[in-house]
């Protein structure tokens, strides 16, 4: 976790205009704030460019970041969570309803991810540490309502305090939990609707 | 779904521990009573084995590793400065064949880059282009004499044909004549000859304009010769042409 004195005093150097401070502080973000917009919109080259603007954001409003209303990050997580909304009522995005069908190789007749475990008989176990189940979940995850995804990416994957989410999607932390409730057992159907013997 | 069971805890008190449950962060007498509700409601026994499944599925997602040039490219983006080296300084050089090696290998993976190909064509087809354009052909330069008294006269040639072909572009030609005409109406004209000037070239050029005064009448006559009616008229006085007009 950080430290939010040492946080704290390298934006009051970056304020100042110390430039060495301002990449300390990129340096110290920007696998975490990817992470985030990777896992919300699913596409690296999407999760990049939102990156980006999430730190010419954050250069540009540094300023206006009060310490005494909370952490560093969950202030950037704010940031970080209203861009990904904006970005994605812009793009419209559907949810992928076909993505657990599609092949995994370029060939369109292919063998799609569900019938590689299926016809394999992986275990949960292994199969997390597979590539392939990585963009199992991922694609799950995808196919979940945005209200339901970034609560869970940002608790089961951010390692946020649901307190701290609450604040971040300004709800109720009984929503927070709800919606934390309704997203693992949606995720977990959608795996195991298709492919019962996964789960 | 069934909203009370026998061990006291009701399914809608069931979903609010449910998230406490799965994070394992519930009290053990209430951990009791939950596990004890799951175990015999069929609505609420799934719900939380989904909801685990779902957890421990999302925590097997690892980390996704950022973009090479990621940080860069936010800092060119924000500040404009260029991220600091975090790279070890290269130890001095020892001898020159370790400098060598060096340079050669980065100029070899300068040149294994995909742009530089691609620039290594575009200068490849632009000389053969300019080549074609120019008549130049691959064939002609093995016959070429390349003596230094050879190279002079071809190049004298050269350039006497491109003075020739400048020249005779009527474009030039054209603009050529009217700064001519230009210079000439912007000349202020020259000034008289003075008094003495015009008596030293009477007294030098009298014998001269004698002469081309003879010639000239000499010429007014062959013409008048020429045309007959105009001779009569010019030798008539005033009065009579008036009178014959009047007539």
């Amino acid at each position: 976790m950080e430290d939010p004195q040492v946080v704290n005093q390298i934006i009051r150097r970056c304020l100042a205009g110390d430039a060495g401070a301002w990449e300390d502080l990129v340096h110290r973000y920007n696998r975490r704030i990817y992470n985030i917009c990777y896992r919300f919109c699913g596409s690296a080259d999407s999760a990049e460019d939102l990156t980006q603007e999430v730190f010419i954001k954050m250069y540009r409003t540094l300023e206006s970041y009060d310490v005494d209303r909370g952490a560093f990050f969950t202030w950037v997580t704010t940031m970080t969570r209203n861009l990904l909304v904006d970005h994605f009522r812009k793009g419209k995005q559907d949810r992928l309803t076909d993505s657990l069908d599609k092949p995994t190789g370029p060939d369109e007749d292919g063998v799609t991810l569900g019938e590689q475990i299926q016809d394999g008989g992986i275990r949960p176990d292994d199969l997390q540490k597979t590539r392939q189940a990585q963009e199992l979940v991922q694609q799950a995850l995808q196919r979940l309502s945005p209200d339901l995804r970034e609560a869970l990416i940002l608790r089961d994957l951010q390692d946020m305090d649901y307190r701290e989410i609450a604040v971040t999607l300004k709800v109720p932390e009984g929503t927070v939990k709800s919606r934390i409730n309704r997203g693992r057992t949606e995720l977990a159907r959608l795996l195991s609707r298709t492919y019962r013997q996964v789960i | 779904m069934p909203e009370e069971t026998k061990s006291a805890m009701q399914c809608i008190e069931f979903e609010a521990l449910l998230f406490e449950a799965v994070e394992g962060t519930l009290e053990a007498t209430r951990l009791n009573q939950f596990e004890a509700h799951a175990s015999v409601c069929p609505a609420c026994g799934p719900l939380f084995a989904e909801a685990d499944a779902g957890r421990r599925w999302l925590k097997g997602l690892a980390e996704v590793e950022p973009p090479k040039y990621l940080v860069h490219n936010i800092l060119i983006a924000t500040s404009g400065v260029e991220e600091r080296s975090v790279k070890v300084a290269p130890a001095p050089r020892t001898n020159v064949l370790g400098w060598l090696r060096d340079a050669r290998s980065a100029i070899w993976a300068s040149m294994r880059q995909p742009r530089f190909g691609m620039s290594m064509a575009m200068a490849f087809f632009s000389i053969s282009l300019a080549m074609n354009v120019a008549g130049v052909r691959v064939s002609d330069v093995a016959r070429m004499d390349l003596r230094p008294s050879a190279l002079s006269r071809s190049y004298y040639a050269t350039q006497g044909r491109v003075v020739k072909y400048y020249s005779n572009i009527r474009l030039v030609y054209e603009f050529q004549s009217s700064l001519r005409d230009l210079k000439r109406a912007t000349t202020p004209a020259e000034p008289g000859p003075t008094e003495e000037q015009k008596r030293k070239d009477r007294e030098k050029g009298g014998d001269t304009s004698r002469k081309s005064d003879q010639q000239r009448e000499h010429k007014q006559q062959n013409y008048y010769s020429q045309e007959e009616p105009r001779y009569l008229l010019a030798g008539c006085s005033d009065q009579s042409v008036a009178g014959r007009s009047m007539a």
